[in-house]
């Protein structure tokens, strides 16, 4: 399925694609229709808009099954910048390299393994690249496969903790619970995403089509609560639903956020009902807010951002990687042009663009040969695109079947 | 990124759990939330070996029950449906039920 081959899609996804819309096309029809008939309400006062989804994992859902080629035409799905790989600047991992070759051990996700740096460490233009050269980079699944294998071996380490809420709340145990041997120290780049989100949806307000809805993080809430995306409701005033990963959940969300904007309610609906509450898990978020201190934080393709990123507090930072090797934040200043000549990630990562008006989209840049960090991650809007729906198959296919 | 995979607890260690993905083998991931919310058997979602989340059993069920209605109609087994199928059986099987 994720065969490469200048955009084209494998006969085994067209299989998928075809699968989900003739077998199920009386559901398909039954809430496309639900849809299209409120977005014709709607447009005689908004004309064309859009729907952002900011999680990763849903654009993967929608791209995957072809919601897009289900929508009316006016109303757009598009991505906001929910991959924290796709936003990290390429100054920390510039950092890690440099630490590699320093002998210290490195331990990594596989995307963040991958992920291409703007300037070369010692010839090394990412993780893997400083791998081949002799540094010693560990693909970890996660934060406690790193704790077994650091205990054993005792050489100096960190973990390049890069992730949203999600990740935050087992980092927070580790340091709580001292759980990290002393040779182990964490690299805390974790993201808070309900500042991302009112920015990103801020940035878009002056394009012609604005973002009028919102379909939340449901994994991200299932830590922070849907009770996190009450302010940013209220301040945009467009609704947002908080939903699961399947695409029925996905179609349900854009159905409940139509009819709430209709009904003119800005407020947070949980359609992810099995997973995910108002409150959300009240020790996880009390274990954040004691290991770790809110900072201001950068996010590429954004900017600078108060309040959206997670450091070590005072009181766990033995285990801090920035304080143990010295490393300083990076000003805001040096974070402009952080981006390969001709990469359009930073304005793919706010949905300000989409990734085939990239120039480099499937050209230089492939899901084998990434250029920017969109096309890295299992979860860039990029990386998606080019594994399904890089040749609007899912709209021919909705097109011959009258679903739209 | 915050990838999800539905997960059993099968040993619960302090801060840490021994959980299955329903393909059998065990793997040791650390305990992100409430650790008194959890007990053995309990349907969890696992997030780059983080348990995020414990799944309420009563709508995972229906979500499971919506997918086969869609198979039915569809005259075919998805695999997600297995998997889910497979995921809650393991969680009667440990006793997650309430």
């Amino acid at each position: 399925m994720e065969k490469e081959n200048g955009g084209m899609i494998s006969p085994k996804l067209i299989g998928t694609l075809e699968g989900i819309f003739r077998n199920n096309a009386g559901l398909a029809k039954m809430l496309v229709g639900y849809i299209g008939k409120f977005y014709e309400k709607l447009r005689l006062e908004y004309g064309s808009f859009k729907i952002m989804d900011f999680c990763g994992t849903h654009e993967w859902t929608i791209t995957h099954y072809g919601l897009r080629s289900l929508m009316p035409n006016g109303l757009e799905l598009v991505a906001g910048p929910g991959c924290p790989v796709c936003v990290t600047p390429s100054y920390y991992i510039e950092n890690a390299l440099k630490l590699g070759f320093e002998g210290v051990v490195i331990y990594t996700y596989g995307d963040v393994f991958r992920l291409p740096s703007l300037r070369s460490v010692n010839g090394a233009s990412s993780l893997a690249e400083a791998k081949a050269l002799g540094a010693d980079i560990r693909i970890v699944t996660g934060i406690a496969d790193a704790i077994a294998d650091a205990k054993a071996h005792g050489k100096k380490s960190i973990f390049l903790g890069i992730g949203f809420e999600t990740v935050a709340s087992g980092y927070a145990q580790t340091l709580i619970s001292g759980l990290l041997p002393d040779n182990l120290k964490l690299m805390s780049l974790v993201k808070l995403t309900p500042p991302a989100m009112l920015k990103t949806v801020e940035m878009l307000a002056k394009e012609e089509s604005a973002v009028k809805g919102i379909i939340a993080p449901g994994h991200v809430s299932t830590i922070i609560g849907a009770k996190a995306w009450k302010a940013v409701a209220e301040k945009l005033r467009i609704p947002v639903v908080v939903t699961g990963f399947e695409p029925i959940d996905v179609l349900i969300a854009i159905a409940e956020a139509l009819k709430n904007l209709f009904k003119g309610e800005a407020n947070v609906s949980i359609e992810y009902t099995r997973a995910v509450t108002w409150d959300g898990d009240l020790k996880a978020q009390e274990m954040i807010g004691k290991a770790f201190r809110v900072v201001e934080d950068i996010w590429m393709g954004i900017g600078l951002l108060s309040d959206s990123g997670l450091r070590i507090s005072e009181r766990y930072s033995f285990y801090d990687a920035f304080r143990e090797y010295d490393i300083p934040e990076i000003a805001p200043e040096n974070c402009q042009d952080d981006l390969p000549k001709g990469c359009k990630c930073a304005e793919i990562v706010i949905g300000k663009d989409k990734p085939t008006n990239c120039p480099l989209f499937m050209k230089k840049c492939k899901p084998s040969s990434p250029v920017g960090p969109c096309m890295v991650s299992l979860e860039g809007t990029c990386a998606i695109w080019a594994r399904f729906g890089a040749d609007g198959l899912a709209d021919r296919i909705a097109e011959e079947l009258d679903l739209r | 990124m915050c990838w999800g995979v539905q997960a059993i607890v099968k040993e619960i260690e302090g801060e840490f759990a021994k959980i299955d993905y329903g393909d059998g083998v065990l793997r040791r991931v650390i305990v992100g939330i409430a650790e008194e919310r959890l007990k053995k058997g309990d349907l969890v979602i696992v997030h780059a070996g983080v348990v995020i989340s414990k799944l309420s059993y009563d709508d995972a069920t229906k979500t499971a029950e919506l997918l086969r209605d869609i198979a039915t109609t569809a005259g075919e087994s998805p695999e997600l449906l297995e998997h889910y199928e497979r995921i809650l059986k393991l969680s009667r099987d440990f006793g997650g039920v309430e």
